[in-house]
């Protein structure tokens, strides 16, 4: 292993997937375009979900995808393995099979030594393997602050693709890893977060969320989604509007990463979470009772987030036992799914 | 030191609010302080965070940055473990009782008198707990109702929290003010006695 003296965290005020064009912004430039959407586009832009579906044949549909974003962490290497786990995360969250893959690269060709590159290229070639992909070429740029990241292509069967708009009444709600990891990044820049708390996060980021598409599949889950730059509470009001139902979330139920309540409680709030409270206001109704620190943890924008999923009650005790031994283990039930009655009810219900 | 003012210009987020939080519960910032913040984001986070923990504050347009005059009024922001506990699950956000408002006044005596009242009545309906079911309006309170009405924030809020606003649609009709209506939902006699049967009390003030 190299020994690097270079933090890749000094080339950028945001990170990983809180770098992300604001929702709104982008829906409001979305929306005045009409795109086509031929038959076999099984999933495109209409739900606002993960990566596009197009049906080969009646067994076969391809899953397309890319992300890439600039520095989540100091480490070259741990944030080519991080940028590339959330890549490929979202074949993952469609219930796909990832098989190919090409790097999107943007660095510098002078300011930063090259072997800083090397190091992140290695590390998105590790995590690659390990998923059992293969990276078959890329593209880079001369560009400042580095970025990287890939575009995937995954298979999956056209009957099986797992959606974020197929959310059904009366199904639990799970989330398979704990939220908080724009909050530590945030804390790490201002050095108020141990080691200890860091190097967990970063784990948790580099955990492919391989296992958990290969378990809903097993499941016949129909609904889920990854948690990203949006934050829980933005991916589970797209999630709801999608679907039309109302989401609640119990905030005390969901997983939150060591640290991240001591850094909020000080006022470390990365600013992305508030653009993520403006995005969801209007649709979200929060219980008076709900602590405010809590509810600012709900819209701390993931990088390489868990899955969420939607399960049917009778059948989540047997997923999530699998889940956890999959290499899970902070999942938990962190809500439900119910109808719409009417349109005046809140999407999200953040309790 | 025993500053009252709080520079955070050429400080990105989350500084600013790290700032303003150790400032409302440093005992040696006086009540009164202001923070000084020089980056349109900032300033509407910092703003945000000062709103949803119910501490006043009022933003100056400098010439190259924002003043914001923080009051601390005896309100901390500190987050105890209890207060994790004590979200409730189950509590439900409304009750089954019903306000039916009649007029865009309040009581009887100076019509000016009575307007502040019925303002300041609507204005607090959020405060206490728990919030009615429904809020009706009738004859002279569908004005309250209506887009450039005083108290229409208030009503937004409240539907929000769950409280389903009820609109009498003769009314609207009435005073030909159906198509200025900044909230709730247009009803009629049937689902308003509907309403007005099935609560458990009525309040009207």
């Amino acid at each position: 292993m190299m020994n690097h003296s270079f933090d890749l965290l000094t080339t950028v005020q945001q990170g990983g997937c809180s770098a992300k064009l604001p929702a709104q912004l982008l829906s409001g430039v979305l929306k005045d375009f009409s795109y086509d959407s031929p038959e076999n586009l099984l999933v495109g832009l209409k739900t606002n979900d993960d990566a596009a579906v197009w049906k080969i044949n009646q067994n076969t549909a391809i899953i397309q995808t890319t992300d890439f974003f600039p520095p989540i962490c100091s480490d070259p290497y741990e944030f080519g393995q991080i940028a590339a786990a959330n890549a490929l995360s979202d074949v993952y969250a469609m219930g796909g099979k990832a098989i190919l893959a090409l790097n999107l690269v943007m660095f510098p060709s002078t300011k930063i030594d090259i072997s800083v590159l090397k190091e992140i290229l290695r590390g998105g070639a590790d995590k690659v393997k390990e998923a059992g992909v293969t990276l078959a070429g890329g593209h880079s740029l001369d560009d400042f602050p580095p970025k990287y990241g890939l575009a995937v292509t995954g298979i999956i069967h056209p009957k099986r693709v797992i959606t974020n708009a197929n959310a059904k009444a009366e199904e639990v709600l799970i989330l398979t890893k704990p939220i908080g990891t724009g909050t530590i990044i945030a804390g790490k820049r201002i050095n108020e977060v141990s080691k200890k708390n860091y190097q967990n996060a970063l784990e948790c980021m580099k955990i492919l969320n391989k296992n958990a598409a290969e378990i809903m599949q097993k499941y016949n889950i129909r609904c889920a989604t990854d948690i990203t730059g949006f934050s829980l509470l933005g991916h589970a009001l797209e999630m709801a509007e999608g679907s039309d139902k109302t989401l609640t979330i119990k905030t005390s139920k969901v997983p939150i990463l060591n640290g991240v309540d001591e850094l909020i409680e000080m006022g470390c709030i990365p600013g992305v979470a508030f653009r993520n409270l403006k995005y969801v206001d209007e649709k979200t109704c929060f219980s008076r009772t709900l602590d405010y620190n809590l509810k600012m943890i709900m819209l701390d924008a993931q990088t390489s987030g868990g899955l969420l999923i939607c399960c049917q009650k009778n059948s989540a005790d047997k997923l999530i036992k699998d889940l956890k031994n999959a290499g899970y283990p902070d999942l938990a039930i962190i809500g439900n799914v119910s109808e719409r009655k009417e349109k005046s009810e809140p999407y999200v219900i953040v309790k | 030191m025993n500053s009252k003012i709080i520079d955070a210009r050429g400080q990105l987020c989350p500084k600013p609010i790290i700032l303003t939080k150790k400032a409302i519960n440093d005992p040696n910032i006086p009540n009164e302080f202001f923070l000084l913040i020089d980056n349109e984001t900032s300033k509407e986070n910092v703003e945000r965070f000062l709103k949803d923990n119910g501490i006043s504050h009022q933003t100056y347009q400098k010439e190259n940055y924002f003043q914001i005059s923080v009051s601390k009024t005896g309100k901390k922001v500190n987050s105890s473990s209890e207060a994790y506990c004590s979200i409730s699950t189950t509590k439900k956000l409304t009750a089954d009782h019903i306000i039916a408002i009649t007029n865009d006044k309040m009581g009887s005596g100076s019509n000016d008198l009575g307007k502040i009242l019925i303002q300041g009545f609507m204005n607090t309906i959020k405060e206490v707990s728990p919030l009615p079911q429904k809020i009706i309006f009738y004859n002279n309170g569908v004005k309250l109702t209506l887009k450039d009405s005083p108290v229409i924030d208030s009503l937004k809020e409240l539907e929000k929290l769950g409280v389903k606003i009820q609109i009498c649609g003769t009314c609207a009709d009435y005073y030909e003010v159906k198509d200025k209506i900044g909230c709730g939902k247009i009803s009629n006699m049937y689902d308003i006695i509907d309403s007005l049967t099935k609560a458990t009390h009525i309040i009207s003030p």
